[in-house]
């Protein structure tokens, strides 16, 4: 869905705001299955774990719960709550969403997904239905290319001196499927200047967020939050995993810079005892090229999860992958 | 179910395929639009239809009751005892929280400290619109101005009867409960503008209010600091429009959708931002409410029968409760009071002062209308501010007294604010003595024709996911 109203700064930093009806509907799933995997995270899990690739190899398709531009701890909390849930969980942490505030506005959107998941009202439920169904039948306006929001948000006029600008995003960006995979569209893969246009984008974000990294208590306190989430989820006989997805250039630094590692991820594996993958110590995870520096291709993207699953297989861990089929070279 | 959505679609079409199928019996008809009517607030929250079994069936029985008995003490007994029924769930459901909070309030300026358990209550959808609906019934029974309805099938359906159930208009047992006496099917003229007002209801909600106007509303309203003179007045217009357009878009759907199906339901709009003061403009806009009031509590108040003092005491006193009607918030009830004010002064100047001749000229009119949408625009920063600090900084903003304010509104969200807001009021002022199907019915039918294939065009390129209507709240 596009952003309510005309955007503005604070209306949300992601290429694809989730459509809450969307994400409902795959919340629902967790509870349908016996003993599903879950990810959760942001865009970069979206993006770069092919849910394909992932069933083919493992025989079981996740459920993909990761939401663009929002933290994971909602979702998270979430889970470890619902003592239904007893499946593999596996956490995708990007620095700037997760080392957050619990009053950022990446945790209160993502607050708002789960609770909007609560309280779906049948007719609510209905018309997301009736919409996928329709979408899949009929030829419709793409809502995040072709709608009169999108066409206004693209309309750039001069602004008096001193409103804040939001970025204008490519056009072209992206595309999801009912399933909540994301794949970036080809016009994108085919335009270095899309691509330049998106990295200016995460600049601008960055520039905005003059904050410090979370530390000290507030830090500890997320930290204990998660351990107790994952314990929760783990005594009940599920499996928690993290996973730092790629990025490059000049993120990365910024990244590095704001989110050194061993102040962030290396601490969350310590404090909460769970295994991580972070996509630097893999020699198959690295070497990745982000287009935009923050998230896979759709090649990549598979690639990445044969990778992946083949380093858990490795780690001797078979819960997590359900069929015994080789991953393809 | 939002007018808006398309769980609505689906269910409006299969309304309209049983009420049109050939043979059924008129009874068979009316169960189908009584249980579709059930099945449309069921899908807000199931459990909450419960409260429309008891307001049904409080009320008829009451209703029956108080019709025949005569002693003055067993009829005020059941006149109170459908308030109770009606007013208590409104009371629990709508202002518990509100009440509670201020209990907590007053004893803490006791003194006395006391934290109790956030009450976690869910206001049913429509509900303050469907009370007041069931208890014109009873008052109207209680007055002998109407008798009892002996059919509970057509009074379940006179209180649930789904396009005008959850945002009115409020429709009186006598506008209602005869026309499901006989069979009623829509003629294909009927059918055909009951259509073209639900295409204009929904362009007026899904363009007009929540793709043009929403986000600078939201933008203004939402901001933690004081803003530039231009941005706060630009966000404040904004809303005065999408309000418009969002509450008079749902009426004119339950219009179009009741015109649809062969019924009829009264204006609850007629081009509010072209009134004249104060008295003209609550004959303008939510007419259905604000003849509520008047007929059930400014009238049995005392009116103006009783000197002038008691006349401003009651006009005040019915607009405050008007505002506390709209939400269980101190900024609702200012809203209210501001509006008694200004009718309590248009009263004054009217008894007080002379018109010239010259006020009555079309200019002069056109400029008084303009200071009454002006005024009408400081009462909307109280209605949609969520607390008095947000209010009291957005009217410092607006008037200037704020030289540092912030700037946050995109150039071209000014523009098509300010752009709408006029060909808004320049239409109101245009349409102020004429009536939408009467312009368009009397338009040749190609302008009609591309006027509507425009709306709808606009309603499909808008792609908005659903918003709930502003109204639903109350």
């Amino acid at each position: 869905m596009a952003g309510s109203g005309i955007a503005a700064p604070g209306d949300g930093r992601s290429p694809i705001p989730p459509s809450k009806g969307g994400w409902a509907q795959e919340r629902r799933k967790v509870s349908e299955q016996a003993l599903p995997t879950v990810i959760i995270g942001s865009s970069r899990v979206q993006f770069g774990i092919d849910l394909d690739t992932w069933e083919e190899v493992s025989g079981q398709r996740p459920i993909q719960l990761a939401m663009g531009g929002r933290s994971a701890l909602p979702v998270l909390d979430d889970l470890a709550r619902d003592e239904h849930f007893r499946g593999r969980l596996l956490i995708g942490v990007t620095p700037d969403l997760f080392f957050v505030r619990n009053t950022d506005r990446s945790v209160l959107e993502a607050g708002d997904v789960v609770a909007y998941s609560k309280e779906q009202s049948p007719s609510q439920r209905l018309s997301h239905w009736l919409g996928a169904a329709l979408d899949s039948r009929l030829v419709s306006l793409e809502e995040d290319g072709l709608s009169m929001q999108s066409f206004m948000d693209r309309l750039v006029l001069p602004n008096r001196q001193g409103v804040p600008e939001f970025p204008v995003w490519p056009y072209q960006f992206s595309r999801g499927t009912a399933d909540r995979q994301e794949k970036m569209l080809q016009a994108f893969l085919n335009s270095p200047a899309y691509q330049q246009q998106m990295i200016g984008v995460w600049a601008e974000f960055s520039a905005w967020e003059v904050q410090p990294m979370i530390s000290g208590d507030t830090l500890q306190q997320l930290l204990e939050s998660v351990r107790l989430a994952c314990d929760r989820i783990e005594k009940r006989g599920g499996e928690v995993l993290f996973v730092r997805m790629p990025s490059t250039g000049s993120y990365l630094q910024r990244e590095k810079e704001k989110y050194p590692r061993e102040h962030s991820w290396d601490l969350l594996l310590a404090h909460t005892g769970r295994r991580g993958y972070y996509f630097a110590d893999y020699p198959s995870l690295a070497g990745f090229d982000c287009p935009e520096e923050s998230h896979l291709s759709p090649e990549d993207a598979k690639t990445f999860t044969r990778n992946l699953l083949e380093i858990m297989r490795s780690d001797r861990r078979p819960p997590l992958i359900i069929a015994s089929h080789p991953p393809t070279p | 179910m939002l007018f808006n959505s398309l769980s609505f679609i689906l269910l409006f079409i299969l309304v309209l395929v049983l009420h049109y199928l050939p043979r059924l019996p008129w009874k068979i008809k009316k169960t189908n639009l009584l249980l579709a009517s059930y099945l449309f607030y069921a899908a807000w929250n199931p459990p909450f239809v419960i409260l429309l079994w008891i307001s049904t069936l409080i009320d008829f029985f009451v209703g029956r009751r108080l019709y025949y008995v005569h002693g003055v003490a067993m009829r005020r007994l059941l006149l109170g005892l459908s308030l109770l029924g009606n007013l208590g769930l409104l009371a629990f459901f709508k202002y518990g929280g509100f009440l509670l909070d201020n209990f907590v309030q007053l004893l803490a300026l006791g003194g006395i400290s006391y934290t109790p358990a956030k009450p976690d209550i869910i206001l049913p959808v429509g509900i303050s619109f469907y009370t007041f609906q069931t208890l014109s019934y009873t008052l109207d029974i209680y007055r002998r101005n109407t008798t009892p309805e002996k059919n509970l099938l057509d009074f379940a359906l006179y209180v649930t009867f789904f396009p005008q159930l959850v945002a009115g208009p409020i429709v009186r047992p006598d506008g209602l409960l005869p026309q499901f006496k006989e069979p009623k099917r829509a003629g294909l003229n009927q059918f055909f503008w009951g259509l073209f007002l639900l295409t204009l209801g929904l362009f007026m909600k899904i363009v007009l209010a929540d793709v043009i106007m929403a986000g600078p509303s939201d933008q203004v309203f939402g901001a933690p600091q004081a803003l530039n003179s231009l941005d706060a007045w630009v966000g404040v217009l904004a809303f005065s429009g999408q309000i418009f357009f969002d509450f008079a878009g749902y009426s004119t759907c339950a219009i179009g959708v009741a015109a649809c199906l062969g019924f009829y339901l009264p204006d609850n709009f007629r081009y509010p931002y072209a009134a004249v003061g104060f008295s003209d403009f609550w004959q303008r806009w939510h007419i259905s409410l604000s003849s509520w009031l008047r007929d059930y509590l400014y009238i049995p108040l005392g009116g103006n029968r009783k000197g002038p003092r008691l006349t401003y005491a009651n006009l005040l006193f019915t607009m405050l409760i008007g505002g506390l009607w709209h939400g269980a918030a101190w900024t609702f009830v200012v809203w209210g009071g501001l509006h008694g004010l200004y009718l309590m002064a248009e009263r004054l100047l009217r008894g007080a002062v002379q018109a010239p001749p010259w006020l009555k000229t079309g200019l002069a009119q056109f400029g008084l209308g303009l200071f009454t949408f002006f005024l009408v625009n400081i009462t909307w920063v109280f209605f949609r501010a969520q607390d008095f600090s947000t209010a009291w900084r957005l009217l410092q903003s607006m008037f200037g007294f704020a030289p540092e304010g912030a700037k946050i509104l995109y150039t071209l969200s000014i523009l098509l604010v300010l752009t709408v807001v006029v060909l808004m009021v320049a239409a109101h002022w245009i349409m102020r003595r004429r009536s939408v199907l009467g312009v368009a019915s009397q338009s040749p039918y190609w302008a009609t024709g591309i006027g509507w294939a425009g709306m709808l065009l606009l309603i499909l390129w808008a792609q908005k996911t659903s918003e709930s209507f502003i109204y639903f709240q109350f």
